[in-house]
């Protein structure tokens, strides 16, 4: 290695990062923000699972298809529900504007990056979005 | 010598070493003597404001003419050279390019890098930074870079878009403010760090160099890119538009894109 | 004392010092680099104008014409027989830093791009941007981490050179991590320590440029030479001494005084034909003379003229000149697409240095200089922009393989006496800086003391009566100095003891550069005497050769080496433009 000796009896102050260190400014705490969109992400999905038995379980049992629509009817379910959409869109929205940073290039002569790549992304997430709605809204009356 | 207190030990200024004074601000700096002081502390120097002065010429001021034992790395007052980092009000700067006049008439806080060991006063360790610099293999990797032919006519063909290609990411000055700025450095020292990662960046994209193969096992390994979790501070301190943040953010994409060739592709070579 | 040892010592991580461990490197040899701070820091780094080489001949150039214009430069006392050789290994040296990566500009077909520069009758200089020494710092930097054989001492204070029995074989140097003491040995020393324009008040150089490879010299006994030419860059910001590029006037700035005028323009100025383009020596002198005429713009800091770079267009100033736009804005709040920088000639390079040959071999064997801390014969009384860059590389280069054929040719030696000698040298600073022996002057006064008497008398324009003041001035401090009392006691990077060494240095240096000024008694270079305002080729058309001596420095001259191996020679003549 090409750095000469030191001698090692130099004591020198060890960093130690404080764990408030995401409160020292704006984007740390959105930073933490986005973070923490994945926990949101995640805990609606396992609740959502949750409730694929009692739907399921209320073909035989029609109080577990109550009880399932009273719990998807409740206040709780519907504001943590919008909280969590909020979250996920946060998240969707920063990762997509990331994007051009990250997947900039050069095609010959032309610089492609920034607009040029978040643009085409949002269409392509919009159109993905449209057409899921078409699908969740056709497929019930396809099967009925 | 100044005394230390730990709680901000105010110094008036010998007043007939200075011929017109207007205004005053207070600089408060971190010391730290091994030997002496357990831990860092903070001292407190009142000092004549000049409106053109930057912070760097504040503290040099206090070295010269308060307290001899200031103890800070400086050079070349131009923001080219990168030594002179240090935290001011809380955000990791250039102390020749931060302005008294953008905190006056408010106290000026000077502290030294967060994320690094402490030598002595505003001094860092930047030892682990200059091994992770040469880690990276900074330099052009060819077969025939030895034998290549010097002079007239010899120089590799490059075109100006190509320059551009990696131009940014060659900018960096050393200086550390990303490193003081990421949270995940701070916590994960073994992280190869947002400078260390552009500059193998750069070698990567620069159209003469072959090495990319070479750079590429370290810079995709956990302690490379991946230890990035894009948190994008180190690109908002640079102080000359590096964008660290998307040379690690590209080379995440281009180690993937290598590991897919190489599972989907295995016969081709790069 | 802990003993290190290398073939090869180099003191200072520039772009000199890191071209001669590759040179050294590569013959097999091992090297220790020993710098007072990381190599990247070097003030190489703030050089932005560019390179000089003859890349390109579809401009029209030829080897003779950089030599010509190299040896005119100088005001013809360059050695030719080393501006010769310059020249001919200058395109190899920039092509090889191109090779290793270097950023160059380039034109549209992929070649790599000159411009315009001071004193350059063809554009042969090769820039990156305008951060050229940056980029070459840089580049050359990383590519010294390939070799095994060079370590490097990064942030180790040289204080005094092992000389014995008239050699030089190592050097002493204290960590300042931890004020550890070592003793480097090696079978040679080469200084590449870069310029001393910290001596003077205004100037564009960073705060670790305090000549310290040439106070080490000349207290060893080594000649300094040339030292009364110390450059005027015409282009430094009020204030600060921030250096605004030649290259925006090679891009097509302007240099107005404040009526407007292009004042260069003005017959008696001597550079007419070359305007804004002329040598630097002689555009200082005429914004001087235009200060001295009342037509200087006032500013806070004094006098100024305008460099206009308006009508380049914002597109050109952004793609080739972005720095300096930055520069201006942060330093002085002022955009050079609307509005004209003021500037005024601040002290930018040193001609001057540790008397050499082309091989960088100084008159104490073992002992080599290579760089702006040399004084090779290249510059004589005036640089030209974008030489210096160049001159790094091939000096740096030959005088590393030099130094290897020496290490070669060495048998070993016992270094019994060299640790003596470094043990000696520890226990003088601890004496002399750490005893409490009731000291009373600071170093940051006595050093403003120093600037300012530089900056007084030993300016553009001197007088005999001035400088002969500049002289006691400079004997006064040395006294005081004697009685320097530091605030920092501690051994952890002591930087208060370090300005109190480079402080001695600056000293030193400065007692070099008034003695030779008194004496040369002609105007040449960089040096105007208000009291002899004409060359005198009878009596100085010559090196001058400064040696400490315990009654102060002794002068003597040196002819310069007026003749070539192939290009033609230029007779010595008058120097207009």
């Amino acid at each position: 290695m090409p750095v000469g000796p030191r001698p090692a009896t130099v004591p020198t102050f060890p960093w130690r990062t404080k764990s408030d260190w995401w409160v020292k400014n704006n984007r740390y705490f959105m930073y933490m923000v986005r973070e923490a969109t994945a926990i949101f992400a995640a805990a609606w999905v396992v609740v959502f699972l949750i409730q694929i038995p009692m739907m399921a379980g209320g073909l035989g049992d029609p109080r577990l298809y109550v009880g399932w629509l009273a719990f998807i009817r409740s206040p709780l379910w519907v504001i943590f529900s919008l909280t969590a959409f909020c979250f996920v869109m946060y998240h969707a929205v920063t990762f997509l504007g990331l994007m051009g940073t990250v997947m900039a290039t050069r095609i010959g002569h032309l610089r492609v990056g920034g607009p040029l790549i978040v643009g085409p992304m949002y269409l392509v997430w919009i159109g993905i979005t449209l057409l899921l709605i078409l699908l969740v809204l056709l497929i019930p009356q396809l099967g009925g | 010598m100044a005394a230390s207190n730990g709680v901000g030990a105010a110094h008036s200024v010998d007043l007939s070493a200075v011929s017109s004074v207007a205004d005053m601000i207070k600089m408060t700096v971190t010391r730290y003597r091994p030997g002496d002081d357990p831990v860092p502390v903070t001292e407190s120097f009142f000092i004549p404001y000049h409106d053109d002065w930057v912070v760097l010429d504040a503290l040099q001021y206090i070295k010269d003419y308060v307290d001899g034992s200031l103890s800070f790395r400086w050079s070349c007052h131009m923001g080219v050279c990168g030594s002179c980092g240090m935290i001011v009000n809380g955000t990791p700067k250039l102390t020749c390019a931060a302005f008294l006049r953008d905190y006056y008439p408010h106290e000026v806080v000077v502290q030294p890098l967060t994320n690094f060991p402490v030598v002595r006063d505003l001094v860092v360790d930047i030892e682990d930074f200059i091994h992770k610099l040469e880690e990276v293999k900074p330099y052009i990797i060819r077969d025939d870079l030895a034998a290549a032919p010097v002079g007239l006519g010899n120089e590799y063909r490059q075109l100006p878009e190509q320059v551009e290609d990696y131009k940014q990411f060659s900018m960096c000055i050393n200086c550390m403010l990303c490193y003081s700025a990421c949270p995940v450095y701070g916590m994960e020292p073994t992280f190869l760090g947002p400078a260390a990662i552009a500059l193998g960046h750069r070698y990567n994209m620069d159209s003469r160099d072959q090495g990319r193969n070479v750079r590429m096992p370290l810079l995709g390994s956990s302690e490379g890119v991946w230890e990035c979790t894009f948190v994008g501070e180190c690109s908002v301190v640079c102080p000359k538009n590096v964008d660290p943040a998307a040379a690690i953010q590209r080379t995440k994409l281009a180690t993937t894109n290598d590991m897919m060739k190489s599972i989907l592709m295995p016969w081709s070579k790069r | 004392m802990e003993v290190v040892r290398h073939d090869v010592i180099i003191i200072g991580g520039g772009l000199a010092g890191l071209r001669a461990a590759i040179a050294v490197a590569e013959e097999g040899l091992s090297v220790g680099l020993v710098s007072k701070v990381y190599p990247m820091r070097s003030h190489t780094v703030s050089a932005e104008g560019g390179a000089a080489a003859v890349v390109r001949t579809d401009t029209g150039d030829s080897h003779q014409l950089h030599f010509l214009d190299t040896v005119k430069g100088s005001d013809f006392i360059a050695d030719q027989d080393v501006a010769e050789y310059f020249v001919g290994e200058a395109p190899n040296e920039l092509i090889r830093m191109e090779h290793w990566g270097c950023p160059w500009s380039r034109e549209p077909d992929g070649s790599v791009a000159v411009r315009a520069f001071g004193g350059m009758s063809v554009n042969r200089t090769m820039f990156a941007a305008d951060k050229s020494g940056f980029h070459m710092l840089h580049a050359i930097f990383q590519h010294t981490l390939r070799y095994e054989h060079i370590v490097r001492y990064d942030e180790n204070f040289v204080t005094k050179l092992l000389v014995e029995d008239g050699e030089c074989r190592g050097a002493v140097a204290i960590d300042l991590r931890s004020g550890v003491f070592r003793a480097f040995t090696a079978k040679a020393v080469i200084l590449a320590t870069g310029g001393c324009g910290r001596v003077w008040a205004f100037t564009t150089n960073a705060f670790i440029n305090t000549g310290d490879g040439l106070g080490l010299a000349y207290r060893e006994g080594s000649a300094l030479s040339d030292m009364e030419f110390p450059q005027y860059h015409p282009t430094g910001l009020p204030g600060t001494g921030i250096l605004i590029t030649e290259a925006a006037r090679g891009e097509g700035g302007y240099l107005l005084n404040s009526k407007g005028e292009r004042f260069l323009s003005d017959p008696t100025y001597g550079i007419s034909s070359r305007m804004e383009l002329g040598p630097r020596d002689m555009i200082s002198r005429a914004e001087i003379m235009e200060f001295e005429a009342g037509r200087g713009v006032k500013g806070r800091y004094g006098d100024t003229v305008q460099l206009d770079l308006r009508h380049l267009g914002e597109a050109k100033i952004n793609q080739k000149l972005p720095f300096v736009r930055e520069l201006a804005e942060n330093y002085i709040g002022i955009d050079p697409v609307h509005a004209p920088i003021p500037v005024r000639p601040v002290v930018h390079y040193m001609m001057g240095g540790v008397r050499c040959n082309v091989d960088g071999e100084t008159s104490i064997p073992g002992l080599y200089a290579a760089g702006e801390c040399a004084q090779e014969g290249l510059n004589g009384g005036n640089r030209l922009g974008s030489n210096s860059l160049t001159e790094c590389l091939v000096f740096g280069s030959r005088t590393g393989k030099v130094a290897a054929r020496r290490v070669a040719e060495s048998r070993d030696l016992p270094t019994t006496a060299l640790e003596k000698q470094a043990d000696d040298e520890e226990q003088r600073v601890q004496n002399q800086f750490y005893s409490n022996n009731g000291g009373t002057e600071r170093v940051g006064l006595m050093r403003a003391d120093l600037q300012f008497a530089m900056e007084r008398n030993v300016g553009v324009f001197r007088t005999r009566e001035g400088l002969l003041e500049a002289a006691e001035d400079i004997r006064k401090l040395q006294e005081r100095f004697k009685n320097v009392k530091l605030d920092d006691s501690s051994k952890v990077f002591n930087t208060e003891l370090t300005a109190a060494m480079e402080l001695q240095n600056m000293l030193d240096v400065a007692e070099t550069v008034v003695a030779p000024a008194i004496l040369r008694e002609e105007s040449r270079g960089s040096q105007a005497r208000r009291d002899f305002p004409e060359r005198d080729d009878e009596r100085f058309l010559a090196h001058s050769l400064v040696y400490r001596t315990p009654d102060g420095p002794r002068v003597e001259w040196q002819a310069p080496v007026l003749t070539t191996v192939e290009l033609d020679a230029i007779p010595v003549g008058k120097r207009t433009y």
